[in-house]
């Protein structure tokens, strides 16, 4: 069992790190900070995954991501999904946990997807009572992820972002700020995805995500299998411009590219924050000098 | 456990994410469409992009898990078998392993009798597998000095442990070869009805699968159902029990047999 804790996670972008890429990436010992991979795919006895984890939280910060723990489900939260998790941030020590504000069962039946809430008041209080009692559970904090929707629930009493910081302050977790998510909602929903920026308080975001998306039929698809887009891009400029440098991670899960078109993606992140940084230094400056004068 | 906020706190949410699953798998569910937004694109539609993601996740994780059965079957019947069987038996967990673990008795039930019998001996092989790539590590090695020590008439209550990798599988079909040729990249043929005993284990480079003669077999699978020597020994045929110290000696080479113990049931003993 590994004796000390991954490495911190720096404002710098990282990977999410998937099986295909391991051995290219031991082996090459890629210059990112810190990576992300996928909890339930570490959630074995032993075996060559979990080795693997155990040889890259030697050198780079590692955030556990789960996908399955259905936060905001009505099914009682499984105890054994919940140990097994605990059982593996134990063993890993990550900088960073994180779910997702969605629900995947019902009676008992996964459909291993992030499904929307609805957004009301009661939904809220659930899916808070239940954050507050992961966190209790693993002994810390956890960042809540917005999720790409594809429909929404009539009777709605408040906005998804109203929804996503009211769940963060009620249950005291971080959010975990996926861009391509917002813009992909903003574009199936039709609202003004710079409204959802705006409302997000710099103090409560933890991480970001960047990923790409697949048009289908004029709807936009979470399929995180191609690029991050132009469009997401710029929100994510904005971003920065609003929040500041965050821990930003590039998604990428299916038609997996190589490691090092990968690695360029999060390059191209970092050189996007640190533009927008400057450019927001810079700006100050010149407010001062203002004031100055 | 976390005093978790259980079902019935928000009956509303429940009976929306009841009839929502209904829906996405059975295309049963009583005004679900009336509770969602239109907004340009139909219940109907936007419900359909969410069965089809399901669906996907399922295949996919099926396919991972699997991928001997996809090379026999083919991709446009596994995704069809992927689809029935997600109705029949879904997922049970959000983590998406558990999802193959009911497929070889389901193709079992429904392939019985038929010339695709096969195929579910390719699919137990296969979970086999993917319980040995997820078994617990174990870095013991059993202690002949110690096994030596112990007095001759208390050896018949030894018990021996297995690799928590070790899995024992009894065929009716002749599907090491077929895994084989599947691991060579070659092409795969319907297998041979012919019996086999296999092991199947995880070892440093991967998993490694191995027939086995039926004095082996039999011999292990009393051992990981935790009989104790003895009653192991008293398992096999009278003429063959002469042969124990070289199986013996053969297992624990090999690194199968990890440790012994004296008196009572193991704890945490492998079973097959």
């Amino acid at each position: 069992m590994p004796a000390t804790a991954s490495r911190p996670i720096p404002a710098q972008a990282g990977i999410g790190l998937r099986s295909p890429h391991h051995d290219e990436f031991l082996a090459r010992r890629p210059g990112i900070p810190w990576v992300e991979v996928h909890s339930e795919n570490f959630f074995a006895d032993g075996g060559r995954q979990l080795q693997v984890l155990d040889a890259v939280r030697r050198d780079y910060g590692v955030s556990l991501h789960g996908v399955g723990l259905s936060l905001g489900g009505s099914d009682p939260l499984d105890p054994e999904h919940l140990r097994r998790l605990r059982r593996l941030v134990q063993r890993v020590e990550p900088a960073l946990v994180s779910e997702h504000v969605c629900w995947g069962s019902a009676d008992g039946i996964f459909l291993n997807d992030l499904l929307p809430m609805p957004y009301t008041e009661s939904a809220l209080l659930h899916l808070a009572a239940r954050v507050s009692a992961v966190q209790e559970f693993l002994g810390r904090q956890i960042l809540v992820e917005n999720v790409s929707s594809y429909l929404e629930f009539d009777g709605a009493e408040m906005t998804e972002w109203d929804f996503l910081v009211q769940l963060a302050r009620r249950a005291g977790c971080g959010i975990l700020l996926d861009v391509n998510n917002i813009y992909v909602s903003a574009e199936n929903h039709g609202f003004p995805a710079h409204n959802y920026l705006r409302a997000i308080p710099a103090e409560l975001v933890g991480e970001i995500h960047l990923a790409g998306h697949t048009a289908v039929d004029g709807v936009l698809i979470d399929t995180h299998s191609a690029p991050v887009t132009d469009a997401v891009w710029a929100l994510y400029r904005e971003a920065v411009r609003l929040l500041g440098p965050v821990p930003t991670l590039i998604e990428w899960d299916a038609e997996l590219p190589t490691l090092e078109r990968l690695l360029a993606e999060a390059t191209r992140a970092d050189e996007q924050a640190s533009e927008q940084t400057s450019l927001a230094q810079r700006g100050n400056r010149e407010a001062a000098h203002a004031r100055v004068a | 456990m976390p005093a978790s906020p259980e079902a019935g706190h928000d009956l509303a949410l429940q009976d929306l994410q009841r009839q929502f699953v209904q829906e996405i798998l059975y295309r049963k569910s009583d005004g679900l469409r009336s509770q969602v937004v239109a907004n340009g694109l139909d219940a109907e539609r936007r419900l359909a992009i969410y069965r089809t993601n399901a669906r996907e996740t399922f295949a996919l994780a099926l396919e991972a898990a699997f991928p001997v059965l996809l090379a026999c079957m083919g991709s446009e019947q596994f995704r069809s078998l992927a689809w029935t069987y997600q109705r029949a038996w879904p997922s049970p967990a959000g983590n998406l392993f558990h999802v193959g673990a009911r497929l070889p008795g389901y193709l079992a039930d429904h392939l019985r009798g038929t010339e695709d019998e096969y195929l579910s001996d390719v699919a137990r092989l296969e979970w086999c597998v993917q319980e040995a790539l997820v078994a617990a590590d174990s870095s013991s090695v059993l202690d002949l000095t110690g096994l030596a020590a112990v007095p001759p008439d208390s050896q018949g209550e030894l018990r021996f442990v297995l690799h928590p990798s070790v899995g024992l599988l009894r065929t009716e079909y002749g599907v090491f070869a077929l895994w084989e040729a599947h691991q060579a990249r070659q092409p795969v043929a319907p297998a041979l009805q012919v019996t086999e005993c296999l092991l199947v284990r995880r070892l440093a480079d991967g998993v490694q699968l191995q027939r086995l003669l039926p004095l082996d077999m039999l011999w292990l699978e009393a051992l990981g159902d935790g009989d104790t020597l003895a009653e192991g020994t008293a398992k096999l045929p009278a003429a063959e029990q002469e042969q124990l110290g070289a199986l013996l000696v053969r297992w624990v080479a090999a690194g199968v047999i990890t440790d012994f113990a004296s008196g009572g049931p193991l704890a945490g003993e492998v079973t097959t």
